[in-house]
């Protein structure tokens, strides 16, 4: 199965990404369908935060707890 | 001033002290087809692997397959026999080889379209050094090519014998394959292949993006490794699309899931030119397309 590691990001799109962008285009992909719809909003903005160094604060606190 | 019958007596001598190091000369085992432009800007440069493979990705060097048997396709110097029995050189000889090739009908097909070509060549040998040619002592080109001949497969007459393509060259100028001859240790040269034809399919257009399947045309087997910037994608119009990922498709080797944010509109897909590709050594036959509706 297609796993988040396997799949290889353009940088260039995610220096431009937003949160929204982001979320909206990664739920609906193979790589994020073995996660379970419960942690799909943790998952995917650890993902976001990872690859692009970008912070939405609200759901900073609310995972990283900063 | 000279006598206008004045001729050039042979002057510069150079010595032919020898170093007690070893460098044995072997058979060729590998040919390079060059374009007539194309040359190493420095003997470092010929000695560095990576400037070969962006040669080979920019299109100006060809490397032709192993070979398996070499033939000599060398003219012998003319000699003159006076009839007092004395004999003088009255013409130089030529350097020529024809190399045989055990090849898939796909790359033979291939190959014929270098029969007659007019560029360059450099030559491996099975001992690890390429040989080509340096005018300046700096810049190394391959050999200039006066003929360069690709034959059909020869008969296979009973069991124990295979079917071979052959290649026949003649170098073209005397003083490259002599006095400016440049022979160098190179021993990746025998591994550097050519760049492999892909083709694209696509399918399942969404305004999330589609899959994309590319396969290599010699034997149909899906591409796997590639990754977001291998592909460009536009609009119908020529507009630039960003792509946000590539993830391969399970169980599908080849397949890649492509995200993109699309808009209502038709889209053409391609790899991107070799030399620009992320991922080396393909090349795409042609595009693909796509047409996203509500």
């Amino acid at each position: 199965m297609t796993t988040i590691k396997d799949i290889s990001w353009n940088p260039e799109w995610l220096k431009v990404a937003t949160w929204n962008e982001f979320k909206t285009l990664c739920t609906k992909h193979p790589a994020f369908r073995g996660i379970a719809e419960a942690d799909k909003e943790k998952e995917l903005y650890l993902a976001f935060n990872f690859l692009t160094g970008k912070k939405v604060s609200s759901l900073h606190k609310k995972y990283l707890f900063l | 001033m000279a006598d206008i019958n004045a001729i050039t007596c042979i002057t510069g001598l150079r010595n032919t002290g020898s170093c007690s190091c070893k460098q044995i000369l072997g058979a060729t085992i590998k040919a390079f087809y060059t374009t007539s432009d194309f040359e190493f800007v420095t003997k470092t440069s010929a000695q560095t692997a990576a400037d070969w493979a962006t040669a080979i990705q920019n299109k100006y060097l060809y490397p032709l397959p192993m070979v398996l048997d070499v033939e000599d396709n060398s003219t012998e110097a003319g000699v003159y026999t006076g009839s007092l029995g004395r004999k003088i050189k009255a013409s130089n000889s030529i350097w020529g080889e024809k190399l045989f090739f055990d090849v898939t009908a796909f790359e033979y097909s291939r190959l014929f379209s270098f029969d007659g070509a007019k560029g360059r060549i450099f030559l491996a040998d099975i001992k690890g050094n390429v040989y080509g040619t340096s005018s300046d002592g700096t810049k190394i080109k391959g050999f200039e090519i006066a003929s360069f001949d690709v034959y059909p497969y020869t008969v296979a007459t009973g069991q124990g014998e295979i079917r071979r393509m052959a290649i026949a060259f003649e170098l073209a100028n005397y003083s490259e394959y002599t006095e400016d001859i440049a022979v160098f240790e190179a021993q990746f040269a025998d591994e550097l292949t050519g760049l492999v034809d892909v083709s694209l399919s696509s399918a399942s257009w969404t305004t999330d993006g589609c899959v994309v399947t590319v396969t290599r045309d010699c034997d149909g087997s899906g591409v796997t490794g590639l990754v977001a910037t291998d592909f460009v994608l536009v609009d119908d119009a020529g507009g630039s699309e960003s792509i946000s990922f590539l993830a391969p498709v399970s169980g599908s080797p080849g397949s890649y899931t492509l995200a993109a944010t699309l808009g209502v509109d038709g889209y053409v897909l391609n790899l991107k030119a070799p030399a620009l590709m992320t991922t080396k050594g393909y090349e795409s036959t042609g595009t693909t397309t796509g047409t996203v509706s509500e």
